[in-house]
Protein backbone atom coordinates (compact mmCIF):
# COMPACT_ATOMS: atom_id res chain seq x y z
CA UNK A 1 0.00 0.00 0.00
CA UNK A 2 2.71 2.49 1.28
CA UNK A 3 4.88 1.49 -2.16
CA UNK A 4 1.56 2.53 -4.45
CA UNK A 5 1.33 5.74 -2.95
CA UNK A 6 5.08 6.72 -2.77
CA UNK A 7 4.80 5.77 -6.58
CA UNK A 8 1.95 8.15 -7.16
CA UNK A 9 3.68 10.82 -5.22
CA UNK A 10 6.77 10.31 -7.80
CA UNK A 11 5.06 10.21 -10.73
CA UNK A 12 3.49 13.43 -9.88
CA UNK A 13 6.54 15.11 -9.04
CA UNK A 14 8.68 13.40 -11.63
CA UNK A 15 9.57 16.62 -13.60
CA UNK A 16 10.70 18.56 -10.08
CA UNK A 17 12.79 15.91 -9.19
CA UNK A 18 14.46 15.55 -12.36
CA UNK A 19 14.90 19.58 -11.92
CA UNK A 20 16.11 19.03 -8.38
CA UNK A 21 18.86 16.34 -10.02
CA UNK A 22 20.03 18.65 -12.44
CA UNK A 23 20.18 21.02 -9.74
CA UNK A 24 22.04 19.17 -7.78
CA UNK A 25 24.66 18.61 -10.41
CA UNK A 26 24.85 22.50 -11.88
CA UNK A 27 26.07 22.80 -7.72
CA UNK A 28 28.42 20.63 -8.24
CA UNK A 29 30.23 22.72 -11.46
CA UNK A 30 32.59 25.17 -10.52
CA UNK A 31 31.04 27.78 -12.70
CA UNK A 32 27.56 27.69 -11.33
CA UNK A 33 29.27 27.57 -7.52
CA UNK A 34 27.44 29.71 -5.03
CA UNK A 35 24.76 29.60 -7.17
CA UNK A 36 21.58 30.26 -5.12
CA UNK A 37 19.04 27.95 -5.53
CA UNK A 38 16.62 30.88 -7.17
CA UNK A 39 19.51 31.91 -9.32
CA UNK A 40 19.77 28.38 -10.44
CA UNK A 41 16.23 28.53 -11.53
CA UNK A 42 17.08 31.21 -14.49
CA UNK A 43 20.04 28.44 -15.39
CA UNK A 44 17.93 25.08 -15.80
CA UNK A 45 15.48 26.92 -18.54
CA UNK A 46 18.54 27.80 -20.94
CA UNK A 47 20.35 25.04 -20.20
CA UNK A 48 19.92 22.40 -23.72
CA UNK A 49 19.20 18.69 -22.73
CA UNK A 50 21.06 16.54 -25.38
CA UNK A 51 20.99 12.43 -25.46
CA UNK A 52 23.72 11.13 -26.91
CA UNK A 53 24.53 7.73 -28.47
CA UNK A 54 27.66 5.49 -27.45
CA UNK A 55 30.51 7.05 -29.79
CA UNK A 56 28.68 10.13 -30.49
CA UNK A 57 30.39 12.91 -31.31
CA UNK A 58 29.68 15.93 -29.20
CA UNK A 59 32.05 18.61 -30.74
CA UNK A 60 35.17 18.17 -33.68
CA UNK A 61 38.46 19.96 -32.82
CA UNK A 62 39.01 23.39 -35.06
CA UNK A 63 35.35 23.69 -35.62
CA UNK A 64 33.74 27.00 -34.31
CA UNK A 65 32.61 26.43 -30.58
CA UNK A 66 29.83 28.42 -29.02
CA UNK A 67 29.53 26.90 -25.40
CA UNK A 68 29.98 24.05 -23.06
CA UNK A 69 28.52 20.75 -22.23
CA UNK A 70 27.56 19.47 -18.61
CA UNK A 71 27.89 15.52 -18.19
CA UNK A 72 24.51 14.82 -16.46
CA UNK A 73 24.75 11.19 -16.86
CA UNK A 74 26.88 8.73 -18.93
CA UNK A 75 30.86 9.18 -19.98
CA UNK A 76 32.71 11.62 -22.11
CA UNK A 77 35.69 10.96 -23.81
CA UNK A 78 38.37 14.67 -25.13
CA UNK A 79 40.91 13.98 -27.63
CA UNK A 80 43.24 16.10 -28.72
CA UNK A 81 45.99 16.13 -31.53
CA UNK A 82 49.74 15.83 -30.39
CA UNK A 83 52.63 17.52 -32.76
CA UNK A 84 52.56 14.54 -34.46
CA UNK A 85 49.08 14.39 -35.84
CA UNK A 86 48.22 11.24 -33.39
CA UNK A 87 45.14 11.48 -31.56
CA UNK A 88 46.19 11.68 -28.01
CA UNK A 89 43.10 11.39 -24.98
CA UNK A 90 43.53 14.28 -22.77
CA UNK A 91 40.75 13.19 -20.20
CA UNK A 92 37.96 10.89 -19.52
CA UNK A 93 34.71 12.76 -18.12
CA UNK A 94 32.18 11.39 -15.95
CA UNK A 95 28.70 12.72 -14.42
CA UNK A 96 28.67 16.48 -12.80
CA UNK A 97 31.86 17.49 -14.98
CA UNK A 98 32.08 19.66 -17.94
CA UNK A 99 34.03 20.47 -21.32
CA UNK A 100 34.65 23.21 -23.77
CA UNK A 101 34.06 26.04 -21.29
CA UNK A 102 36.70 28.15 -23.24
CA UNK A 103 34.42 28.38 -25.91
CA UNK A 104 31.80 30.42 -24.03
CA UNK A 105 34.60 33.22 -23.83
CA UNK A 106 37.04 33.14 -26.68
CA UNK A 107 35.22 32.65 -29.96
CA UNK A 108 37.81 30.50 -30.89
CA UNK A 109 37.72 27.19 -32.78
CA UNK A 110 37.21 23.92 -30.73
CA UNK A 111 41.08 22.51 -29.10
CA UNK A 112 39.73 19.40 -28.83
CA UNK A 113 37.50 16.60 -29.92
CA UNK A 114 34.59 15.23 -27.66
CA UNK A 115 32.94 11.75 -28.15
CA UNK A 116 30.98 10.08 -25.65
CA UNK A 117 32.02 6.55 -24.24
CA UNK A 118 28.76 5.54 -23.37
CA UNK A 119 24.96 6.49 -23.84
CA UNK A 120 24.98 10.06 -22.53
CA UNK A 121 22.73 12.42 -21.31
CA UNK A 122 24.63 16.37 -21.30
CA UNK A 123 23.13 19.73 -20.95
CA UNK A 124 24.69 22.87 -23.55
CA UNK A 125 25.09 26.22 -22.00
CA UNK A 126 25.75 28.66 -24.31
CA UNK A 127 27.49 31.91 -25.19
CA UNK A 128 24.32 33.35 -26.79
CA UNK A 129 22.01 32.16 -23.75
CA UNK A 130 25.06 33.81 -21.35
CA UNK A 131 24.85 37.01 -23.39
CA UNK A 132 20.82 37.47 -22.70
CA UNK A 133 21.67 36.36 -19.17
CA UNK A 134 23.91 39.21 -18.74
CA UNK A 135 20.94 41.65 -20.16
CA UNK A 136 18.62 40.58 -18.61
CA UNK A 137 19.89 39.10 -14.89
CA UNK A 138 23.25 40.59 -14.49
CA UNK A 139 23.76 39.63 -11.04
CA UNK A 140 23.88 36.17 -11.82
CA UNK A 141 25.54 36.87 -15.40
CA UNK A 142 28.51 38.53 -13.30
CA UNK A 143 28.22 35.19 -10.44
CA UNK A 144 29.02 32.84 -13.87
CA UNK A 145 31.91 35.28 -15.38
CA UNK A 146 33.57 35.11 -12.00
CA UNK A 147 33.74 31.97 -11.65
CA UNK A 148 34.31 31.30 -15.29
CA UNK A 149 37.52 33.73 -15.00
CA UNK A 150 38.19 31.31 -12.00
CA UNK A 151 37.91 28.29 -13.87
CA UNK A 152 40.45 29.75 -16.71
CA UNK A 153 42.44 30.77 -13.78
CA UNK A 154 43.35 27.68 -12.16
CA UNK A 155 43.74 26.01 -15.71
CA UNK A 156 46.42 28.66 -16.54
CA UNK A 157 48.26 28.23 -13.25
CA UNK A 158 48.12 24.49 -13.98
CA UNK A 159 49.64 25.18 -17.16
CA UNK A 160 52.28 27.21 -16.08
CA UNK A 161 53.33 25.01 -13.30
CA UNK A 162 53.56 21.93 -16.13
CA UNK A 163 55.35 24.12 -17.90
CA UNK A 164 57.98 25.21 -15.05
CA UNK A 165 57.93 20.61 -14.45
CA UNK A 166 58.99 20.81 -18.39
CA UNK A 167 61.63 23.29 -17.94
CA UNK A 168 63.07 21.69 -14.88
CA UNK A 169 63.63 18.25 -16.78
CA UNK A 170 64.55 20.10 -19.71
CA UNK A 171 67.32 21.88 -17.76
CA UNK A 172 68.23 18.49 -15.75
CA UNK A 173 68.23 16.91 -19.24
CA UNK A 174 70.56 19.23 -20.99
CA UNK A 175 73.27 19.43 -17.06
CA UNK A 176 73.39 15.72 -17.72
CA UNK A 177 73.55 16.28 -21.46
CA UNK A 178 76.72 18.54 -20.69
CA UNK A 179 77.97 16.56 -17.79
CA UNK B 1 20.77 3.56 -39.00
CA UNK B 2 18.23 0.82 -40.07
CA UNK B 3 16.71 1.23 -43.28
CA UNK B 4 12.92 1.43 -41.85
CA UNK B 5 14.14 3.88 -39.42
CA UNK B 6 15.43 6.34 -41.90
CA UNK B 7 12.17 5.77 -43.62
CA UNK B 8 9.74 6.66 -40.84
CA UNK B 9 12.35 9.27 -40.18
CA UNK B 10 11.35 10.71 -43.85
CA UNK B 11 7.88 10.10 -43.39
CA UNK B 12 8.08 12.10 -40.30
CA UNK B 13 9.41 15.16 -41.47
CA UNK B 14 7.37 15.01 -44.73
CA UNK B 15 4.45 15.03 -42.37
CA UNK B 16 5.84 17.64 -40.49
CA UNK B 17 6.35 19.61 -43.74
CA UNK B 18 2.54 18.98 -44.80
CA UNK B 19 1.54 20.14 -41.51
CA UNK B 20 3.55 23.29 -41.71
CA UNK B 21 2.05 23.97 -45.07
CA UNK B 22 -1.02 23.37 -43.98
CA UNK B 23 -0.98 25.73 -41.45
CA UNK B 24 0.62 28.37 -43.33
CA UNK B 25 -2.53 28.43 -46.00
CA UNK B 26 -4.90 27.79 -43.05
CA UNK B 27 -3.39 30.70 -41.32
CA UNK B 28 -2.60 33.06 -44.48
CA UNK B 29 -4.91 35.54 -43.12
CA UNK B 30 -3.00 35.68 -40.13
CA UNK B 31 0.49 36.09 -41.44
CA UNK B 32 0.96 39.91 -41.87
CA UNK B 33 -0.12 40.11 -38.24
CA UNK B 34 2.23 37.00 -37.39
CA UNK B 35 5.32 39.13 -39.23
CA UNK B 36 4.37 42.76 -38.19
CA UNK B 37 3.92 40.56 -34.55
CA UNK B 38 7.65 39.08 -34.88
CA UNK B 39 9.07 42.64 -36.27
CA UNK B 40 7.37 44.47 -33.27
CA UNK B 41 8.44 41.94 -31.09
CA UNK B 42 12.18 42.78 -32.34
CA UNK B 43 11.80 46.62 -31.64
CA UNK B 44 10.64 45.86 -28.12
CA UNK B 45 13.04 43.64 -27.20
CA UNK B 46 15.67 46.21 -25.06
CA UNK B 47 13.04 47.97 -24.21
CA UNK B 48 11.46 44.91 -21.96
CA UNK B 49 15.10 43.84 -21.73
CA UNK B 50 15.80 46.70 -19.65
CA UNK B 51 13.18 46.68 -17.56
CA UNK B 52 13.58 43.03 -17.13
CA UNK B 53 17.26 44.17 -15.79
CA UNK B 54 14.86 46.27 -13.14
CA UNK B 55 13.58 43.06 -11.54
CA UNK B 56 10.42 43.44 -13.07
CA UNK B 57 8.97 40.14 -14.70
CA UNK B 58 9.51 39.71 -18.16
CA UNK B 59 5.32 39.33 -19.03
CA UNK B 60 4.75 42.17 -16.27
CA UNK B 61 7.44 43.56 -18.60
CA UNK B 62 6.22 43.50 -22.25
CA UNK B 63 2.82 44.64 -20.75
CA UNK B 64 4.28 47.94 -19.69
CA UNK B 65 5.57 48.34 -23.19
CA UNK B 66 2.80 47.51 -25.22
CA UNK B 67 0.50 49.74 -22.19
CA UNK B 68 3.79 52.83 -23.14
CA UNK B 69 2.84 51.97 -27.26
CA UNK B 70 -0.93 52.10 -27.06
CA UNK B 71 -0.51 55.41 -24.53
CA UNK B 72 1.82 56.93 -27.38
CA UNK B 73 -0.47 55.87 -30.47
CA UNK B 74 -3.90 57.03 -28.51
CA UNK B 75 -2.38 60.79 -28.28
CA UNK B 76 -1.16 60.69 -31.89
CA UNK B 77 -4.42 59.49 -33.07
CA UNK B 78 -6.21 61.54 -30.58
CA UNK B 79 -4.21 64.67 -32.29
CA UNK B 80 -4.08 64.18 -35.39
CA UNK B 81 -7.61 62.33 -36.26
CA UNK B 82 -9.44 65.51 -36.13
CA UNK B 83 -7.22 67.18 -38.03
CA UNK B 84 -7.41 64.73 -40.95
CA UNK B 85 -11.19 64.43 -40.78
CA UNK B 86 -11.42 68.11 -40.96
CA UNK B 87 -8.59 68.11 -43.82
CA UNK B 88 -10.74 65.77 -45.30
CA UNK B 89 -14.17 67.41 -45.20
CA UNK B 90 -12.35 70.78 -46.19
CA UNK B 91 -11.56 68.86 -49.34
CA UNK B 92 -14.76 67.37 -50.38
CA UNK B 93 -16.35 70.89 -49.56
CA UNK B 94 -14.13 72.80 -51.61
CA UNK B 95 -13.44 70.20 -54.27
CA UNK B 96 -14.89 72.64 -57.00
CA UNK B 97 -12.20 75.67 -55.90
CA UNK B 98 -9.79 73.14 -56.43
CA UNK B 99 -10.83 72.06 -59.51
CA UNK B 100 -10.85 75.99 -60.44
CA UNK B 101 -7.14 76.41 -59.37
CA UNK B 102 -6.40 73.54 -61.53
CA UNK B 103 -7.34 76.11 -64.07
CA UNK B 104 -5.40 78.38 -62.91
CA UNK B 105 -2.68 76.28 -62.57
CA UNK B 106 -2.52 75.12 -65.90
CA UNK B 107 -3.26 78.09 -67.95
CA UNK B 108 -0.02 78.91 -65.83
CA UNK B 109 1.92 76.03 -66.51
CA UNK B 110 0.11 76.48 -70.66
CA UNK B 111 1.56 80.06 -70.76
CA UNK B 112 5.26 78.70 -69.72
CA UNK B 113 5.13 75.71 -71.79
CA UNK B 114 3.05 77.75 -74.58
CA UNK B 115 6.79 79.08 -75.52
CA UNK B 116 8.30 75.69 -76.36
CA UNK B 117 5.24 73.65 -77.76
CA UNK B 118 2.40 73.86 -80.12
CA UNK B 119 -1.64 75.17 -78.91
CA UNK B 120 -2.48 72.45 -80.34
CA UNK B 121 -1.02 70.31 -77.95
CA UNK B 122 -0.94 71.87 -75.07
CA UNK B 123 -4.84 72.03 -75.38
CA UNK B 124 -4.71 67.95 -75.36
CA UNK B 125 -2.76 67.92 -72.47
CA UNK B 126 -4.74 70.24 -70.86
CA UNK B 127 -7.80 68.24 -71.27
CA UNK B 128 -6.21 65.03 -70.20
CA UNK B 129 -5.02 66.16 -67.24
CA UNK B 130 -8.71 67.69 -66.33
CA UNK B 131 -9.84 64.05 -67.29
CA UNK B 132 -7.74 62.06 -65.29
CA UNK B 133 -7.92 64.69 -62.30
CA UNK B 134 -11.95 64.43 -62.48
CA UNK B 135 -12.14 60.64 -62.71
CA UNK B 136 -9.42 60.23 -59.97
CA UNK B 137 -11.41 62.82 -57.90
CA UNK B 138 -14.77 60.78 -58.54
CA UNK B 139 -13.31 57.40 -58.10
CA UNK B 140 -11.91 58.07 -54.70
CA UNK B 141 -15.33 59.88 -53.54
CA UNK B 142 -16.86 56.37 -54.76
CA UNK B 143 -14.14 54.19 -52.93
CA UNK B 144 -14.20 56.18 -49.60
CA UNK B 145 -17.21 53.69 -48.08
CA UNK B 146 -15.38 50.64 -49.42
CA UNK B 147 -11.93 52.05 -48.12
CA UNK B 148 -13.65 52.53 -44.69
CA UNK B 149 -14.59 49.14 -44.68
CA UNK B 150 -10.98 47.70 -45.67
CA UNK B 151 -9.06 49.96 -43.09
CA UNK B 152 -11.50 48.83 -40.50
CA UNK B 153 -10.77 45.09 -41.36
CA UNK B 154 -7.33 46.29 -41.59
CA UNK B 155 -7.64 46.89 -38.26
CA UNK B 156 -9.21 43.89 -36.72
CA UNK B 157 -6.45 42.10 -37.85
CA UNK B 158 -4.31 44.13 -36.42
CA UNK B 159 -5.46 43.29 -33.31
CA UNK B 160 -3.79 40.07 -33.43
CA UNK B 161 -0.05 42.08 -33.98
CA UNK B 162 0.76 43.02 -29.83
CA UNK B 163 -1.23 39.99 -28.81
CA UNK B 164 1.73 38.09 -31.37
CA UNK B 165 4.16 39.98 -30.36
CA UNK B 166 3.34 39.51 -26.60
CA UNK B 167 4.21 36.25 -27.08
CA UNK B 168 7.24 35.98 -29.07
CA UNK B 169 8.49 38.46 -26.28
CA UNK B 170 7.60 36.51 -23.32
CA UNK B 171 7.76 32.86 -24.99
CA UNK B 172 10.44 33.46 -27.29
CA UNK B 173 13.34 31.83 -26.05
CA UNK B 174 10.99 28.67 -25.10
CA UNK B 175 9.89 28.56 -28.56
CA UNK B 176 13.66 28.72 -29.81
CA UNK B 177 14.76 26.22 -27.36
CA UNK B 178 12.10 24.12 -28.79
CA UNK B 179 12.72 24.24 -32.44
CA UNK B 180 16.40 23.71 -31.48
CA UNK B 181 15.40 20.67 -29.56
CA UNK B 182 13.98 19.12 -32.53
CA UNK B 183 17.60 18.87 -34.66
CA UNK B 184 19.88 16.40 -34.59
CA UNK B 185 22.79 16.81 -32.08
CA UNK B 186 25.45 17.49 -35.01
CA UNK B 187 23.74 20.80 -36.56
CA UNK B 188 22.05 22.09 -33.10
CA UNK B 189 24.79 23.99 -32.03
CA UNK B 190 25.59 25.43 -35.80
CA UNK B 191 21.77 26.62 -35.76
CA UNK B 192 21.88 28.30 -31.98
CA UNK B 193 24.59 30.33 -33.17
CA UNK B 194 23.39 31.14 -36.79
CA UNK B 195 19.70 32.21 -34.68
CA UNK B 196 21.85 34.11 -32.18
CA UNK B 197 23.69 36.04 -34.95
CA UNK B 198 20.45 36.65 -37.38
CA UNK B 199 18.37 37.90 -33.74
CA UNK B 200 21.25 40.23 -33.69
CA UNK B 201 21.74 41.59 -37.17
CA UNK B 202 18.33 41.93 -37.74
CA UNK B 203 17.35 43.17 -34.43
CA UNK B 204 20.48 46.18 -35.41
CA UNK B 205 19.31 46.55 -37.96
CA UNK B 206 15.38 46.60 -37.42
CA UNK B 207 15.62 49.24 -34.71
CA UNK B 208 18.29 51.45 -36.28
CA UNK B 209 15.50 51.69 -39.62
CA UNK B 210 12.76 52.58 -36.94
CA UNK B 211 14.90 54.75 -35.51
CA UNK B 212 15.52 56.60 -39.05
CA UNK B 213 11.79 56.69 -39.86
CA UNK B 214 10.82 58.37 -36.46
CA UNK B 215 13.49 61.11 -37.04
CA UNK B 216 13.37 61.77 -40.42
CA UNK B 217 9.22 61.23 -40.14
CA UNK B 218 9.83 64.35 -37.58
CA UNK B 219 11.86 66.37 -39.55
CA UNK B 220 9.90 66.14 -42.36
CA UNK B 221 6.75 67.32 -40.38
CA UNK B 222 8.89 69.83 -39.25
CA UNK B 223 9.55 70.97 -42.69
CA UNK B 224 6.13 70.63 -43.85
CA UNK B 225 4.69 72.69 -41.66
CA UNK B 226 7.10 75.54 -42.18
CA UNK B 227 6.16 74.95 -45.61
CA UNK B 228 2.39 75.35 -44.62
CA UNK B 229 1.43 72.43 -45.80
CA UNK B 230 -1.87 71.54 -44.16
CA UNK B 231 -1.82 68.54 -41.60
CA UNK B 232 1.95 68.48 -41.98
CA UNK B 233 2.54 65.78 -39.34
CA UNK B 234 0.36 63.18 -40.53
CA UNK B 235 2.00 63.64 -44.41
CA UNK B 236 5.44 63.99 -42.01
CA UNK B 237 4.81 60.45 -40.14
CA UNK B 238 3.76 58.89 -44.14
CA UNK B 239 7.09 60.30 -45.35
CA UNK B 240 9.46 58.94 -42.61
CA UNK B 241 7.40 55.15 -42.58
CA UNK B 242 8.09 55.42 -46.62
CA UNK B 243 11.73 56.14 -45.71
CA UNK B 244 12.68 52.60 -45.05
CA UNK B 245 11.59 51.96 -48.62
CA UNK B 246 15.45 53.03 -50.53
CA UNK B 247 15.27 55.27 -53.90
CA UNK B 248 11.14 54.91 -53.90
CA UNK B 249 10.33 56.16 -50.46
CA UNK B 250 11.50 59.49 -50.27
CA UNK B 251 9.70 60.52 -53.88
CA UNK B 252 6.43 58.86 -52.90
CA UNK B 253 6.69 60.53 -49.75
CA UNK B 254 6.63 63.99 -51.22
CA UNK B 255 3.96 63.68 -53.13
CA UNK B 256 1.13 64.25 -50.77
CA UNK B 257 2.74 67.67 -49.54
CA UNK B 258 3.59 68.65 -53.09
CA UNK B 259 -0.29 68.51 -54.22
CA UNK B 260 -1.30 70.19 -51.12
CA UNK B 261 0.69 73.16 -51.94
CA UNK B 262 -0.05 72.88 -55.83
CA UNK B 263 -3.68 72.98 -55.08
CA UNK B 264 -4.05 74.81 -51.74
CA UNK B 265 -5.79 78.01 -52.91
CA UNK B 266 -4.14 79.84 -49.27
CA UNK B 267 -0.58 78.08 -49.51
CA UNK B 268 2.12 80.71 -49.27
CA UNK B 269 4.98 78.89 -50.85
CA UNK B 270 5.43 77.51 -54.27
CA UNK B 271 4.84 73.69 -54.85
CA UNK B 272 8.48 73.06 -55.75
CA UNK B 273 9.66 73.59 -52.42
CA UNK B 274 8.45 70.70 -50.59
CA UNK B 275 10.99 68.33 -53.53
CA UNK B 276 13.62 70.53 -52.36
CA UNK B 277 13.01 70.09 -48.90
CA UNK B 278 12.68 66.36 -49.63
CA UNK B 279 15.71 65.97 -51.34
CA UNK B 280 17.81 68.14 -48.72
CA UNK B 281 16.41 66.12 -45.98
CA UNK B 282 17.36 63.15 -47.78
CA UNK B 283 21.06 64.04 -48.35
CA UNK B 284 21.46 65.05 -44.77
CA UNK B 285 20.28 61.09 -43.90
CA UNK B 286 22.03 59.51 -46.28
CA UNK B 287 24.83 61.40 -44.83
CA UNK B 288 24.93 61.62 -41.14
CA UNK B 289 21.47 59.94 -39.92
CA UNK B 290 21.03 56.57 -41.62
CA UNK B 291 24.90 55.65 -41.38
CA UNK B 292 24.19 56.24 -36.93
CA UNK B 293 21.42 54.89 -37.20
CA UNK B 294 21.66 51.37 -38.91
CA UNK B 295 24.76 51.75 -40.19
CA UNK B 296 26.16 49.36 -42.78
CA UNK B 297 24.38 49.82 -45.74
CA UNK B 298 21.70 47.64 -47.21
CA UNK B 299 23.55 47.56 -50.63
CA UNK B 300 20.73 46.39 -52.35
CA UNK B 301 20.55 47.16 -56.10
CA UNK B 302 18.24 49.74 -57.32
CA UNK B 303 16.95 47.30 -60.06
CA UNK B 304 16.26 44.40 -57.08
CA UNK B 305 14.64 46.92 -54.74
CA UNK B 306 12.36 47.89 -58.00
CA UNK B 307 11.05 44.04 -58.57
CA UNK B 308 10.63 43.82 -54.70
CA UNK B 309 8.06 46.99 -54.56
CA UNK B 310 6.06 45.20 -57.76
CA UNK B 311 6.33 42.01 -56.26
CA UNK B 312 5.13 43.00 -52.92
CA UNK B 313 2.98 44.94 -54.24
CA UNK B 314 0.92 42.37 -56.41
CA UNK B 315 1.62 39.52 -53.21
CA UNK B 316 0.14 41.90 -50.41
CA UNK B 317 -0.96 45.36 -51.95
CA UNK B 318 0.45 48.33 -50.52
CA UNK B 319 1.61 47.02 -47.28
CA UNK B 320 3.44 44.81 -49.13
CA UNK B 321 5.01 47.24 -51.17
CA UNK B 322 6.26 48.90 -47.66
CA UNK B 323 7.40 45.21 -46.18
CA UNK B 324 9.28 44.13 -48.87
CA UNK B 325 11.97 46.09 -49.03
CA UNK B 326 13.29 45.76 -45.17
CA UNK B 327 12.55 42.03 -45.80
CA UNK B 328 15.39 41.93 -48.37
CA UNK B 329 17.09 43.59 -46.23
CA UNK B 330 16.83 41.16 -43.55
CA UNK B 331 16.88 38.27 -45.86
CA UNK B 332 20.57 39.76 -47.26
CA UNK B 333 21.59 39.63 -43.31
CA UNK B 334 20.21 36.45 -42.09
CA UNK B 335 22.00 34.68 -45.26
CA UNK B 336 25.54 36.85 -44.45
CA UNK B 337 25.22 35.50 -41.28
CA UNK B 338 24.03 31.93 -43.09
CA UNK B 339 27.16 31.78 -45.06
CA UNK B 340 29.57 32.76 -42.58
CA UNK B 341 28.34 30.39 -39.95
CA UNK B 342 28.61 27.21 -41.96
CA UNK B 343 31.77 28.47 -43.41
CA UNK B 344 33.19 28.59 -39.29
CA UNK B 345 31.69 24.76 -39.20
CA UNK B 346 33.16 23.52 -42.26
CA UNK B 347 30.20 22.78 -44.07
CA UNK B 348 30.43 24.83 -46.98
Amino acid sequence: MKKGFNAFWSTLFSKDDHRTSLKETLQQIPIFENLSSFELSFIIPILHKRRYKAGELIFKEDEAGNGMYIVHSGAVQVFGTDAQGKQVLYAELKEKQFLGELSLVDGQPRSATAITQEESELYGFFKPDLLDLIKTHPAIGSKILFNLTSVLGVRLRDTNNQLILLQNKLDNFRGVDAL
Amino acid sequence: MRSEHKIIRALYFLLFGAMLVLGVFAFKTLFIPLLLGFLLAFLAAPIVDWLERRRWPRPAAALMFFALLFVVLGVLLYVLAPRLIAQMQYIVENQNDYLALLDVRIATLKATLGQILSMDVLDGLETDIKTVVVLKVANIMQSLPALLVNIVSWGTSMIFVPIIAFFFLVQGSEMKKAVVSLLPNSYFEMTLMIIHQVNCQLGGYLRGQALDCIINGSIYAVGLSLLGVKAAPLWGIFAGLLNAVPYAGPVIGALPGMFILLLDPTASMPWWTVPVMFTVVHLFDSTYIYPMTVGKSLDLPPFAVILGIIFGGSVAGILGMFLTVPLMGMAKQAFGVFHSTLKSYRII
